[in-house]
């Protein structure tokens, strides 16, 4: 299990790593590495180079913005997860960190590559398309683009990412104030990637009816899967309904997931997340 | 010997004595084999087969050869006429075949294949280069050219007459075959009030230690010995088997074992690696190492389990076992050593803790294309041991009582103990459980659950469905044929002993000692023990089938207590100095008086060597109850809390006992809810890393509450029972009940394991759609 | 293909070595090192036992490149011993509980549980569990690694509900 041999390169700035990305599409840009050392060590990739961006400290900052807060793609899990900003400006991002792989892991997995890597089960794909967080890559060519994290990923471990672009920094916004969120996933053991989860953001009027209700699914298809609960507008949000609704969302799925089981976990996990983030708006418009 | 030197009073034997071996594991100064290997030692790497099954065409190793830092490349072919295939490790006593008709197939293991393979990842080709990543780079450029063949991988498809056989030298797939038992069973249950027949199946898989095996060898060309660090559980058996492969004489292979990362029966096994590696190493005149890594040790180390069990109990109005019969498939893959040692433990081991009238087995272990079978904690027995405890429970259910009632009723009480069946055990002695009483286990188990515990889980795990379960065992442990020991005096006054049964982790070095220094008279400290090494006693059989602390422990006390008595006899002889007088000599000046000069030189050295042999196996018995939460919208289940009381010896070491059940539990709860080696209908292995193949984690294996209660251990001259797999055998039976318990569905609906989330959902919607 | 100059503190030692770029910290440690306390128990990040401190926190030393980690501070199972060799806290914790059997995840656990306690939080048992999580043990079913870590992070410094005569 030890890799193929491989060049490396550790660029001293964005700018440098953009030059060597452009020269060697065959590259491959190493982050946290924690998927990408993994499948290496079974010689399931064999990057002709890697280009480690792991010191390029600008990228590893974050900014409280108003209205959303820009992180650095070098951020890791752990720190996402534990950062008082975080918790108290984006409660879901810490605890969609939380729940990645073990401590040792999400110390060095890193929030850009995450988002590169496109792992349908992954927890922040998932919750950045469902905020249709704002994804920005640089490339040597054409500079700075920004992509919309709703639409990102294609595919398993497939995004709309050109070879010679990096991830630099990502822009979650912030839930409105009288939002609520909830998450919910299911995994064999703790840590494991989920079978399926969800995350919910659930927005009230004063009455308590819904403004707003939307969800993500991960590890359900081959990519984060939106859900806008469009019929359920203007309704009383009573805790009854979201089962139905979960059920009745998630049956264009029927045939394409493989196996009932993870149909039904997800329906589930759905179904929870909606309720929580139901639960927790009704709590907030209380306050 | 005085002990004015030496002073100690209390027995160490009985007490929690902190292990010798943590300071250096805890402090990264432990040495596995892999820790062994120098800057200059080469690296062999294992090209192993893709298929399943088929004919290797053609080997093409050109560019392999052509690599950089590459010494030699082999196959099957270069090494045909010098490397012959490994032998079975175990054949059973002839009253044992004799009273089951037992027989079993004749093949060896190949340590390269020739033409035909039988397995993914059974070794093709080996290549030595200056590293591992290297040896990876060359190995990755041989070209094998296989015509495929049809792959069976399931034990009833082996025995279809037109199954394509495993190996082609022989009839058919079956591997080893008994029948036995004793009464009438078909005339016995035609009239019991309740038949519950149930099919079982016990899913591959196995020990999976967190080190995985290696090999370390080097040519002695001074002594003119290849020198063999191996990561077994078995040393001798592989000097045994490098000598009889190679042809070379005992004296030119010395095994050792360094450290060992947990073994649990897969590495109490010989494999063809360590006899290449011993030859290659003389035959380049270098240190060459194979360490296995991951991904190998998924398809080359030998897996476990894998049995189907098809069973019938019949009980009479009130619950009584009227009969017992089972009938059972070992999948033993493409081969094992330890065939006959499976089978027979199944079938030695499915009357249970009970009292059976009729009793019948019939066990056939079968060939597929699917990894080699060695032993792993129970080997054999927790299937035995699944299939009667659910039909227990089935037939609680038949009978109207409770799960705990039935158990109560048929367990063997204290006035019908020691009890002796009417079968012969694997070394021709017939059976006698040497149990004190059998319900005594059951009833602290109960103890251990009281109400109150029961409403704390339920409050910690709200939503969750919580159900318990219980399940008893028996295990034979301590068997035979012998362990030898060694103790020598050094001139300082301390002891080197030296054992046959090597450490994979079981505190040996602790235990041993302690032994040791109790029968010497002297401190922990004054005592060294040296496991796992062919210098160390000339013969040894291993560790495996809880048999160390009996067997081990037993050829320690004997070899320690005659030393001492030698010394005193030698002393009072030739210095006229009488035992426990004042002036006996302290061991220190009895060192120092055999040294060269000494008064005593001529009788150097002081050192005994000895064996202990069993008459036969000790018994030990136990109960285990399992408290476990279902979570209903996932079926991902939870074990919350587990009792094990079990029936034991003399606790040599407390801590080291409750560490053996503890961890043996936490292996059972992998097996019953987690763990499976999964195979594609052609063969291909399914579980390829740690992301398929699901170890319990901290969040998976509860606090385990251990009873101790003590039995009689009367075969042994340290009063000892084996504890080793008292921990794993019981747990598949007890957490399958609690589930069952917690889903409120009918007994005998888990059949098969591991259990899996979607079956336990299934079975939670349906109940709750039932209700409605 | 290239080989690559790493400059690292390890241990409380700098070292400078030039390695293959495809080398792992793992590798590095034991081989180049001989730093053999940081085990391989699987080259794919999941049982934990190459577990060390890298800047203070804990990190799979099979899932880094010895290259990735040039200019950082390393400490390794050896170096959370004392000076004089003998056990540092959380080691002889573990050792007391009964938390150590075959001793090859060992050296995983006493890095995990030295960054768990550096952390200073106080932890309940469930917290513990999940904090772990990540060290697989094959041998003890974790409870001394459990019990350790309960004495080490608890509110009160001893060994409550501990059956084991561990003398804290």
């Amino acid at each position: 299990m030890k890799p193929a041999a491989i060049d490396y390169a550790r660029p001293a700035s964005v700018a440098d790593a953009l030059s060597i990305m452009e020269s060697d599409v065959e590259a491959k840009v190493l982050a946290g590495g924690q998927s990408l050392l993994a499948v290496m060590n079974f010689r399931l990739a064999r990057p002709t180079q890697l280009i480690d961006i792991g010191s390029l400290a600008e990228l590893n900052r974050i900014f409280d913005d108003d209205g959303s807060l820009l992180i650095g793609a070098l951020r890791c899990h752990r720190d996402l997860e534990t950062d008082p900003l975080v918790r108290d400006r984006l409660p879901p991002l810490a605890e969609a960190a939380r729940h990645i792989g073990h401590i040792a892991i999400r110390n060095r997995g890193t929030l850009g590559g995450s988002i590169a890597h496109a792992d349908p089960a992954a927890e922040l794909p998932a919750l950045a398309a469902l905020l249709d967080a704002e994804i920005y890559v640089d490339s040597r060519q054409r500079g700075r683009r920004v992509y919309h994290a709703a639409e990102f990923f294609e595919a398993r471990y497939t995004t709309l990412l050109e070879p010679d672009e990096l991830v630099t920094w990502i822009r979650f916004p912030t839930l409105p104030a009288d939002a609520g969120w909830g998450f919910t996933e299911a995994a064999r053991r703790h840590g494991d990637f989920a079978i399926a989860g969800a995350f919910a953001v659930v927005e009230l009027t004063g009455d308590r009816r819904l403004r707003r209700a939307r969800a993500v699914l991960f590890g359900v298809t081959d990519r984060p899967w939106l859900i806008e609960a469009v019929e359920l507008t203007g309704r009383v949000a009573a805790p009854d309904i979201w089962r139905e609704f979960a059920t009745a969302a998630m049956a264009e799925l029927v045939d394409t997931m493989e196996g009932a089981y993870r149909w039904r976990v997800a329906a589930g996990c759905l179904a929870r997340a909606f309720e929580r983030a139901a639960a927790n708006a009704r709590a907030g418009a209380h306050e | 010997m005085s002990a004015n030197e030496n002073a100690r009073v209390a027995p160490l034997v009985g007490q929690h004595v902190q292990r010798g071996e943590d300071l250096r594991f805890a402090t990264g100064q432990g040495r596995f084999v892999a820790d062994h290997v120098s800057t200059t030692t080469l690296h062999a790497v294992f090209l192993r087969a893709t298929q399943a099954a088929g004919q290797i065409r053609s080997i093409d190793t050109l560019a392999a050869r052509d690599c950089p830092g590459v010494l030699a490349v082999l196959t099957g072919t270069d090494l045909a006429g010098t490397l012959a295939p490994i032998g079975a490790l175990h054949e059973p006593n002839e009253a044992f075949v004799d009273a089951f008709s037992f027989q079993m197939a004749d093949i060896a293991i190949p340590c390269l294949v020739t033409d035909r393979v039988h397995y993914v990842g059974e070794p093709v080709a080996v290549v030595v280069a200056e590293s591992r990543a290297m040896a990876e780079d060359a190995a990755e450029l041989i070209d094998v050219d296989y015509t495929p063949g049809t792959a069976v991988t399931t034990p009833q498809a082996a025995l279809e007459p037109a199954a394509p056989r495993v190996h082609e030298h022989l009839p058919d797939n079956i591997a080893a075959s008994l029948r036995g038992g004793f009464g009438d069973v078909p005339a016995a249950s035609k009239g019991a009030a309740h038949r519950v027949t149930g099919r079982f199946r016990m899913g591959r898989h196995s020990g999976v230690p967190l080190e995985c095996r290696g090999v370390v060898a080097s040519w002695d060309p001074a002594r003119g010995r290849v020198d063999v660090r191996t990561s077994t559980q078995v040393p001798h058996f592989v000097r045994t088997a490098i000598c009889a492969s190679t042809g070379w004489s005992v004296s030119e292979v010395h095994v050792s074992t360094p450290d060992v990362g947990g073994g649990f029966g897969p590495k109490a096994n010989v494999y063809a690696e360590e006899v290449v590696i011993a030859y290659l190493a003389r035959l380049l005149g270098r240190e060459v190492a194979w360490l296995e890594d991951r991904a190998e040790h998924f398809v080359a180390s030998a897996q476990g389990r894998d049995q189907h069990l098809d069973a019938e109990l019949a009980v009479d109005s009130t619950g009584h076992i009227v009969s017992w019969s089972v009938e059972f498939l070992a999948d033993v893959g493409a081969g094992s050593l330890w065939v006959a040692g499976i089978t027979a433990n199944t079938a030695l081991h499915s009357v249970g803790a009970y009292r059976v009238p009729h009793f019948q087995v019939v066990g056939t272990a079968v060939y597929t294309n699917k990894t080699i079978v060695a032993q792993y904690r129970g080997a054999g027995r927790p299937e035995a041991c699944f299939a009667l405890e659910r039909c227990l429970d089935m037939a609680a259910e038949a009978a109207g009582i409770s799960r705990l009632e039935i158990r109560e009723r048929n367990l063997l009480r204290a006035e019908e103990l020691p009890k002796r069946l009417p079968l012969p055990y694997r070394d021709g002695v017939p059976i006698t459980y040497d149990g004190a009483d059998f319900r005594r286990c059951l009833r602290a188990c109960e103890q251990r659950l009281p109400d109150d515990l029961l409403d704390t889980l339920r409050a910690r795990y709200p939503g969750m469905y919580l159900g318990s379960g219980v399940a008893t065992y028996v295990e034979a442990t301590g068997r035979g044929p012998y362990e030898s020991a060694t103790v020598r005096l050094l001139a300082d006054g301390t002891f080197e002993v030296g054992v046959g049964s090597a450490c994979a982790g079981q505190s040996h070095e602790t235990t041993f000692a302690q032994i040791a220094a109790d029968a010497l008279g002297v401190p922990m400290s004054a005592v060294r023990v040296r496991t796992g090494d062919t210098d160390a006693v000339a013969d040894g059989i291993g560790s495996f089938a809880s048999r160390s602390a009996v067997v081990g422990g037993s050829a320690v006390h004997r070899v320690c207590s005659q030393l001492r008595a030698r010394a005193r006899e030698l002393v009072a002889r030739c210095l006229g100095i009488e035992q426990d007088s004042e002036h006996e000599p302290t061991w220190s000046e009895v060192g120092r008086l055999l040294a060269p000069g000494g008064e005593l030189a001529e009788q150097a050295p002081l050192s005994v060597t000895g064996t202990f042999e069993p008459p036969t196996v000790t018994w030990t018995m136990g109960a285990h109850l399992a408290v476990v939460g279902v979570a209903p919208e996932t079926g991902i289940a939870r074990v919350l809390h587990y009792v094990v009381a079990h029936e034991g010896g003399v606790e040599i070491n407390p801590t080291v006992v409750l560490g053996q059940i503890r961890g043996g539990v936490a292996q059972g709860i992998g097996g019953i809810l987690l763990e499976e080696f999964d195979y594609a209908d052609d063969g291909q292995p399914a579980t390829a890393t740690f992301a398929e193949y699901l170890l319990p984690g901290s969040c998976d294996v509860p606090p385990v509450d251990v009873v101790h209660l003590p039995g009689p251990a009367q075969l042994n001259p340290i009063g000892v029972k084996g504890v080793g797999e008292s921990g794993t055998i019981a747990v598949y039976a007890a957490v399958a009940s609690a589930i069952e318990d917690a889903l409120s569905c009918p007994a005998g609906t888990l059949t098969s394991t591991p259990v899996l989330p979607s079956t336990m959902l299934d079975i939670a919607e349906s109940s709750v759609d039932a209700s409605v | 293909m290239s080989d690559i100059v790493v400059d690292l503190e390890v241990n409380g030692v700098r070292y400078e070595r030039t390695v293959p770029a495809r080398l792992s910290l793992a590798d590095f440690l034991r081989d180049s090192l001989g730093l053999t306390g940081t085990h391989l128990g699987c080259e794919h990040g999941v049982c934990g036992s190459c577990t060390v401190l890298v800047d203070g926190r804990s990190a799979r030393s099979c899932l880094l490149l010895a290259a990735q980690v040039s200019g950082a501070t390393v400490r390794t199972v050896e170096g959370l011993a004392e000076s004089d060799g003998s056990p540092g806290t959380v080691q002889s914790a573990l050792a007391r509980h009964g938390g150590i059997q075959c001793g090859f995840c060992t050296p995983g656990f006493v890095v995990a549980l030295t960054e768990l306690v550096a952390e200073g939080k106080e932890l309940d048992e469930e917290e513990i569990r999940e904090a772990l999580s990540g060290n697989i043990c094959r041998c003890t079913g974790y409870h001394g690694a459990i019990a350790a870590a309960v004495e080490l992070t608890g509110p009160d410094p001893g060994c409550a509900g501990c059956d084991q005569e561990c003398g804290s």
